[in-house]
């Protein structure tokens, strides 16, 4: 092989592998930060960064559910045939054999009494009731297509966040972390902020239905610990649970090197991550405050009586 | 009944059963049994002589009938007895018939999954096509064999499972083999299982002495911070704690709540309830490890295991120490290990520049050791309780 043909070789691994390539030295790099490189007999703990399929353009993912907001079809889904049919029953032919929980299939139509107007240059159609959203209309993006063959709380929680009306299924957030893992091994890979109350899905909003639970999201917490028992038991000072851990580390380290298993090393890395999730949740919670101070603002402008963010 | 008036005419006083007339009740009752016709059979399931039509549910949902199916078995399968109605006994008989290997090789993968950390089959719910081959064949054949000719005795496999020379294998790495078989598939050593949650639960109450081991009964609500069971159903679920024993009854007798479940269940791999799962991951997380070191239940845990050791043992700290392995690990401490000594001393240490600390540790009085040697020995207890071997099966 000549050094052209080589460099050839190189410059076509390099475009192939591109931006995965990279990627791969960028997670190599926060394997060796984390210091959760593969344990010795080969395994990877379950969250370990896996490279992606396709250069990723997002870094995160979040996800705001507004529970109790008003209908969209009084806020950015106008329906003209509702206007068509208000105060009607709907006809024959669409509700024959139709059973309904809550509602008599016979019930009238009722439209939105909200005025909508296209606004911006996408000409997004926006109700009255949202002025000042209307006027960045050309930073949002709307998605109407979505529906779902159940119309209470539950199903169509269950739809929207794990694909199907039955609980069981795992919701998205598991997915990601199943596919790409999670970079940061300090705080879980995903997180459900909730402004306190439950959702109709309760956990199974954030589930990893048939996947390990290992991927299911870790609910932070409005009130109290954000994390739970992130705060050492009543007495025991910090100086005291570091002594706990190095004493704790060094007892598992001998029967470490007695059985030579590598879970154990394993677990002493677990208990130091641990404590240093405890010295940043000063940090997490003044953030969590923040962040659940907007969430509540923006649950009091929304009338939304839940908010859950991932 | 009869069992039941001669039990309880023990524990109560010689007079008392007198007055109730236990011993001529009891004759009369015999009596009466005698006079009874022999226990006959009551059908409390009937087969219905006109089945109603069953369709598949497209997508799951009722309102959308797919095609009409009638009973039948995977044709891949041995067949179902063309001469006899499909009934559900038929279907009984079916699944456990001698033609039939694959009830017995799944239930003993099951067992041998659990004792061993891995089934024969690894792909416990699925011995098809998409499941993955069985790593000893034969192995798996054998004991299917034996446990359907033996009338189908969970026990007598579970106890030829660990009586075998394979189980009672040591669980230590051995490097030779590193090489040659690094998931240790064929089982040239045991391997250390993390316990599931349920049983760290367990073991964690028992070493402390707080466990109820009482059987069956209703589910119990141990305590858990509040703002949990809050996300459940629309701020529906009432977590209202279990009173006196019960909170400390086994884990297999937690509550459990689909919509928001027990955090520590859940941190330790407990599956979602709301799907069936053959087989649990064992993950490591910092979230296990603040739930052993922070949560209150096992602060309680390690608080009883204190006062424990320094009421059932007297004397020196040593001998405190040897009960204390022996009660946690089930062996007796390295003797040349110092660590716990040093822990303890500077534990002791730390605790007596702050008394109001040794009192939150070991809030309970009247045991006769001093508050900071309660709270020394309190801090051991946890450091036992979150040790690796402690929540691990060797």
């Amino acid at each position: 092989m000549t050094p052209e043909d080589l460099q050839r070789i190189r410059t076509r691994h390099f475009l192939n592998t591109g931006a995965v390539g990279l990627g791969t030295i960028a997670l190599s790099h926060l394997f060796a930060v984390e210091g959760r490189t593969a344990t010795t007999d080969g395994k990877l703990s379950p969250l370990a960064p896996k490279p992606p399929h396709f250069a990723p353009k997002a870094k995160n993912v979040i996800f705001l559910f507004m529970e109790g907001a008003p209908s969209q079809i009084d806020l950015f889904d106008p329906k003209p045939k509702l206007q068509e049919w208000h105060g009607k029953p709907l006809p024959p032919e669409m509700t024959k054999d139709l059973k309904l929980a809550f509602t008599r299939p016979t019930a009238a139509v009722l439209a939105s009494p909200r005025v909508f107007q296209k606004h911006g240059q996408s000409g997004i159609e926006i109700s009255d009731w949202l002025p000042h959203t209307a006027q960045v209309a050309d930073d949002l993006c709307v998605v109407r297509s979505m529906f779902s063959e159940a119309f209470n709380h539950h199903p169509g929680q269950a739809m929207l966040f794990s694909g199907a009306i039955q609980f069981g299924r795992p919701t998205i957030g598991s997915w990601v972390v199943y596919g790409l893992g999670s970079e940061s091994q300090n705080l879980p890979g995903f997180v459900v902020l909730s402004s306190g109350k439950g959702t109709s899905g309760g956990s199974n909003n954030w589930s990893s239905g048939f996947l390990s639970s290992s991927y299911a999201g870790v609910p932070f917490r409005s009130a109290g610990d954000p994390i739970l028992y992130v705060s050492n038991p009543p007495g025991m000072s910090r100086d005291m649970q570091r002594l706990r851990l190095d004493s704790l580390g060094r007892l598992n380290e001998e029967h470490y090197q007695e059985t030579g298993d590598a879970e154990i090393s394993s677990r002493i890395q677990s208990y130091e991550l641990a404590f240093r999730m405890q010295t940043a949740a000063p940090e997490l919670l003044d953030f969590f405050e923040r962040a659940t101070k907007r969430a509540r603002h923006v649950t009091a402008s929304a009338r939304s009586r839940r908010t859950l963010m991932r | 009944m009869k069992f039941f008036l001669d039990q309880y005419g023990t524990v109560i006083s010689t007079e008392r059963a007198k007055e109730l007339k236990f011993n001529e009740l009891s004759k009369k009752l015999v009596q009466l049994d005698s006079t009874l016709p022999d226990v006959s059979i009551a059908p409390a399931i009937a087969e219905d002589p006109k089945p109603p039509k069953s369709h598949i549910h497209i997508r799951g949902d009722f309102f959308q009938p797919g095609i009409e199916v009638r009973p039948g078995v995977l044709a891949a399968l041995h067949p179902f007895p063309a001469d006899e109605k499909p009934t559900r006994l038929t279907l009984a008989r079916w699944i456990v018939s001698q033609d039939n290997p694959l009830t017995a090789r799944v239930a003993v993968n099951r067992i041998w999954q659990e004792l061993l950390g891995r089934g024969l089959v690894t792909t416990s719910e699925d011995f098809g096509t998409q499941g993955e081959r069985p790593s000893h064949p034969e192995l798996l054949d054998w004991l299917a064999a034996d446990f359907r000719d033996h009338g189908w005795s969970l026990k007598r496999t579970i106890k030829q499972v660990v009586m075998s020379p394979t189980y009672r294998q040591s669980s230590k790495a051995r490097p030779e083999l590193q090489e040659r078989d690094p998931d240790n598939r064929l089982l040239a050593r045991q391997n250390r299982l993390r316990l599931p949650g349920e049983l760290i639960r367990d073991v964690t109450l028992a070493a402390s002495g707080l466990l109820d081991t009482r059987v069956g009964g209703r589910s119990v609500k141990p305590p858990q911070p509040p703002g949990v069971a809050e996300l459940g159903y629309s701020n529906s679920v009432k977590w209202i704690e279990s009173k006196g024993a019960d909170v400390y009854r086994r884990g297999l007798y937690v509550h459990f709540q689909r919509t928001a479940p027990y955090p520590f269940l859940m941190n330790f791999d407990a599956p979602s309830s709301n799907v069936t799962a053959c087989r649990r991951e064992r993950s490591d997380t910092p979230l296990q490890a603040l739930n052993l070191l922070n949560d209150p239940v096992f602060s309680e845990a390690a608080q009883a295991l204190a006062a424990r050791l320094l009421t059932e043992v007297s004397g020196e700290f040593d001998r405190r120490r040897e009960y204390a392995y022996r009660l946690c690990l089930a062996r007796p401490p390295p003797s040349e290990q110092a660590e716990m000594w040093q822990y303890f001393r500077k534990q002791t240490q730390l605790l007596e520049d702050d008394p109001k600390a040794a009192e939150a540790l070991f809030p309970a009085s009247g045991i006769g050791a001093n508050r900071v040697e309660s709270a020394a020995w309190m801090g051991l207890s946890s450091l036992l309780l979150n040790l690796d071997e402690f929540i691990t099966r060797e």
